[in-house]
């Protein structure tokens, strides 16, 4: 059986490193678009702080893939996707043939519209190396001129946030809407979030859809809306990602916000599948169809995706969570925390320091909200857990 | 047998993974982090390392846990002190 990977991340490796131990005669091919090993997306901002060196980024070495028999194409894209005939045209113009496809095509990050020097996004280990030298070059200059800027209201944003203060960069931050997380936080639990940046010292400016950004080649800073202009060094931005790459979507395999499948990780395409960030699918624990972007869905479906290929169809059954801290504040997202699919969301806690937040639909707890207080977390993840419907 | 388990709290984000896949081994404090938990081999309450007797057949799953955490935050050693994960 030929069993081609697009997708170089954890949930294409882990469903190779399976799939090689439940079928030692397979054949499987991993297309990364990447030119690296498999490395983890979580440790590029503890490798930023120099809290890891970069060597420890990578899972893998190339010697992995040898030993496991598993090919890897570094540094080649699938450019197009042929279902009918079963083959994957790449950027080095060879067609691949195969009997299973897997798309394990994470996310793409969207981009802000203009450039310069000094503008980064913490996507890859190339971001990382790019953010960490920036943070060098500003530390040779006077102190007073050592800013950054932060532009965003989700996990990289924090990221970012959590970076310059360790390494006491001034900085500030905007945001494109009213507050963090706008789609799945209360007003309520937002102004938590807000008044804790506040009090860390950091302006933070609302409402900002179009930062301007100043400067020739280099980026001198930003311009707010009411025409305020704000100098920085660095601007980190964390706007959000998109699942779909247009080689997907122009094979005809159905995709909405992400790769569409069944539980089983299966697409209405016989012989394709799916898993990890790109993938929508139906999740029977939270009863509609979803996509998760973390780590830990990625590796777990990784995982279940193998066995479901190799035709164990059982549904993937994971209370899927996430866990951040910004400045210090622990947050943790567990399950379904769409604001907008919710019947009901229930603000069990809100004190000045923390809150939860607990989300219904049809009667049944689907997902919840950790911020500060992180001590109901497993109680909560085990109200998730129980199946929809049950 | 036994295992020497540790977890790094100033790497660990979190995430959990490593409660999901081995939850008889790690549970998660109130600081959001992971810790071990006892095996029954000494007492106390989990801790960020602990020595654990456990059956090999557990050994497999307690290894995957430590490689499932995206900071490699677990780091696990055998009886004699040598490290199986992550491997050296």
């Amino acid at each position: 059986m030929r069993i081609l990977i697009i997708g170089g991340g954890i949930a294409g490796t882990t469903a190779a490193e399976e799939l090689r131990h439940r079928d030692p005669e397979a054949e499987i091919t991993i297309l990364a678009e990447e030119q690296h090993p498999c490395y983890s997306r979580v440790l590029l901002p503890h490798y930023v702080k120099g809290k890891v060196g970069r060597e420890k980024v990578f899972l893998k070495t190339l010697q992995w893939y040898f030993d496991q028999k598993i090919e890897f194409m570094n540094g080649v894209r699938a450019e197009k996707i042929d279902v009918r005939n079963k083959f994957v045209l790449t950027s080095e113009g060879r067609e691949l043939p195969y009997d299973v496809l897997l798309l394990t095509t994470g996310t793409e990050i969207s981009l802000l519209n203009d450039d310069r020097r000094g503008v980064s996004y913490l996507s890859t280990i190339e971001d990382a190396d790019q953010l960490l030298s920036l943070i060098n070059e500003l530390r040779l200059i006077p102190k007073e001129e050592q800013r950054g800027f932060v532009y965003g209201s989700g996990f990289i944003a924090c990221e970012y946030a959590n970076i310059f203060a360790h390494y006491n960069i001034p900085f500030g931050m905007a945001l494109r809407g009213k507050g963090f997380w706008s789609r799945s936080l209360s007003p309520e639990s937002q102004k938590i979030l807000l008044d804790h940046v506040k009090k860390n010292g950091i302006e933070i400016y609302l409402d900002e859809p179009n930062l301007e950004m100043l400067g020739d080649e280099e980026i001198m800073g930003v311009g707010l809306k009411n025409g305020v202009q704000i100098p920085t060094k660095i601007l980190g931005v964390g706007i959000g990602v998109r699942a779909n790459e247009h080689a997907v979507i122009e094979s005809g395999i159905p995709c909405a916000d992400g790769i569409l499948a069944n539980s089983a990780l299966e697409t209405a395409e016989k012989g394709v599948y799916t898993a990890g960030d790109a993938a929508e699918f139906d999740d029977e624990i939270v009863g509609r169809r979803i996509r998760y972007g973390n780590w830990m869905n990625a590796l777990m479906q990784g995982r279940a995706v193998a066995k479901s290929i190799l035709g164990d169809k059982a549904p993937f059954t994971l209370v899927s969570s996430y866990a951040t801290n910004l400045l210090g504040l622990q947050i943790v997202f567990i399950g379904d925390t769409h604001r907008d699919q919710a019947d009901e969301v229930i603000q069990t806690t809100l004190t000045d320091v923390s809150a939860e937040e607990i989300f219904i639909r049809k009667g049944k707890c689907v997902g919840a909200i950790l911020i500060g207080d992180v001590k109901n977390r497993a109680s909560l993840t085990k109200a998730v857990g129980q199946a929809y419907g049950t | 047998m036994k295992l020497r388990i540790v977890v790094d709290p100033d790497l660990c984000i979190g995430a959990a993974s490593c409660v999901t896949v081995a939850p008889d081994t790690f549970v998660m404090n109130l600081e959001n982090k992971a810790e071990v938990l006892d095996h029954g081999a000494d007492m106390g309450a989990p801790t960020y390392e602990r020595i654990v007797e456990i059956a090999e057949s557990e050994l497999e799953n307690i290894i995957t846990a430590a490689q499932s955490c995206p900071t490699l935050a677990i780091t696990v050693f055998d009886e004699e002190g040598k490290q199986l994960y992550p491997s050296t």
